[in-house]
């Protein structure tokens, strides 16, 4: 009993979870579930200068295993409303895999429409973002780089998790194939050189039969940053950062589709130009045929500083079993003004078009 | 004259009668109703297929008041490939990412997983809110029928 009360103590949640009866030890391994993915990843490009990282982790000439993963989800139902959930993560960096617990939290439910969550959180903006690292349960290698990255280079529209509280809502419109949600969230995040405090955001989806799903979020932030930081980063201490995003997503029959836009703003300015504001979207299109989900995909981003971005990609996904996916594709990134700007390189490339090959494999167990 | 084209093909004929008996043992097995059992603590008497399929999809949580509690037979079982393309409409494949975008974001867990209809059966009698689905001459007297899928 003093084990799981100081195993409780450990989430905020512990006045509501001490209202509940006591569960038995022996129930222990009925009320627990554990789930995994593996991602193995593959990339190449034609080009010196390292795209979506640096030179330990970012993909070049040379190749790259980014994105290579392993995951493990535990999920203990303490009771019939609360529940505890963690993921732990191994992914491949620089030379080895490092182990990390990507999101913690419990949930409390409150009623049939309402949940409460306190801890590290998945943050809830963008349509995959809170599966991302799940390869198997989209149709791309990786989710498009120009919305879906944690570099501080990128668009900064969404972010791995925050340490926080999340209100949950869930309710069905009409006979029930309609259902709508709202993720009512606070906290912070913690970034490499950064912390954005007095995070306040709100994301509403109505889903129609997990055919059709649309998503709109709102999030803003004040952004701390490291007090020996140099250049940009010394810039955005003490700054608001804000964003809002909107999505759709198909899987209607054959047809798989997604659309998502995000406008980021940064109260930033250098030499009397505001330059931390940008625009991002993707397109993507695909069809199954049988096993086969050829897709194609176009990204964008669209900075105030002219560091312009485009993506195109030509991918197929190929699923072995309903678990397993093999994916191969083939994209050509496209940098303005390349001889100053890098976008999502480390540093400009020698060409303003450079071509890249990705493969993988995505297991979910 | 038929008598003597009976005695002619007697042997296709009796053939066709075994192929025939064969067969509808074979489908009357695919096609044999399923029934949502539930516990007998659970406070609703009958539920229709969408909510039946909402409760397996993790969406609704409660029923009459109870946690509910959902229990699944493995893949290919019967029942079960009934279940999933009758009611709840989904395939394997639909499902398993279904469910991977649920766990994965730390958001639930699947229905649990049980081996055969007496497992669920005997699961359900003795759970509260507990609720399966079984080939229906599996469902007894421990258990409250909420529906059946024909």
């Amino acid at each position: 009993m003093n084990k799981k009360l100081a195993y409780l103590s450990s989430v905020p949640l512990l006045g509501l979870a001490l209202s509940s009866p006591p569960v038995l030890a022996a129930d222990w391994t009925e009320r627990t579930s554990v789930s995994g993915f593996y991602s193995a990843r593959y990339s190449q490009t034609d080009e010196e200068a390292y795209f979506h990282g640096d030179r330990e982790t970012g993909i070049n000439e040379d190749g790259s295993f980014q994105g290579t993963k392993l995951g493990l989800t535990v999920t203990t139902q303490v009771n019939d409303d609360l529940s505890v959930a963690a993921l732990l993560m191994s992914a491949a960096d620089e030379n080895d895999f490092s182990t990390h617990v990507d999101w913690a939290f419990a949930s409390f439910r409150l009623n049939d429409a309402f949940t409460l969550r306190a801890g590290k959180i998945k943050f809830p903006v963008g349509l995959v973002n809170e599966y991302v690292d799940v390869g198997a349960t989209y149709p791309w290698i990786s989710a498009p780089q120009l919305i879906y990255t944690d570099e501080t280079a990128g668009p900064q529209a969404t972010r791995e998790a925050y340490t926080g509280t999340s209100l949950l809502w869930e309710s069905d419109i009409g006979d029930g194939d309609w259902s709508v949600g709202s993720d009512l969230f606070f906290g912070q995040v913690n970034l490499e050189g950064m912390t954005v405090k007095g995070l306040f955001g709100l994301t509403v989806r109505a889903n129609w039969d997990d055919s059709v799903e649309f998503q709109v979020s709102t999030y803003e932030g004040t952004m701390h940053t490291d007090p020996t930081a140099m250049g940009m980063m010394a810039l955005m201490n003490q700054k608001k950062h804000s964003a809002t995003l909107f999505g759709i997503k198909v899987d209607w029959n054959d047809i798989v589709a997604y659309v998502e836009a995000a406008k980021v703003e940064m109260d930033v300015t250098m030499m009397g130009k505001q330059v931390g504001d940008s625009d991002a979207w993707y397109a993507t299109l695909g069809y199954r045929i049988g096993k086969f989900l050829p897709h194609i995909t176009r990204q964008e981003w669209d900075r105030d500083n002219g560091n312009n971005q485009r993506i195109s990609t030509l991918g197929v996904a190929y699923s072995l079993t309903d678990s397993v996916v093999i994916k191969a594709e083939q994209s050509r990134i496209e940098t303005d003004d390349f001889a100053t700007q890098a976008g999502l390189f480390d540093v400009s490339p020698s060409s303003d078009s450079v071509d890249m090959t990705s493969i993988a494999v995505d297991v979910i167990f | 004259m038929y008598r003597k084209l009976i005695k002619k093909n007697r042997r296709l004929i009796a053939a066709v009668i075994v192929l025939s008996l064969l067969f509808m043992v074979i489908t009357g097995q695919a096609v044999a109703d399923v029934a949502v059992v539930a516990n007998k603590g659970i406070g609703v008497d009958s539920i229709s297929a969408k909510e039946a399929k909402k409760v397996w999809l993790g969406k609704t949580k409660s029923l009459g008041g109870t946690s509910v509690k959902p229990a699944d037979l493995p893949k290919g079982n019967a029942s079960r490939d009934h279940f999933y393309s009758h009611v709840v409409k989904k395939s394997e494949k639909k499902l398993k990412a279904y469910w991977a975008k649920i766990v994965f974001s730390g958001k639930g867990s699947p229905p649990k997983p049980l081996g055969s209809d007496a497992e669920v059966v005997s699961w359900v009698a003795s759970t509260p809110g507990a609720v399966g689905y079984v080939d229906s001459t599996a469902a007894d007297d421990s258990v409250k029928v909420l529906m059946v899928s024909e």
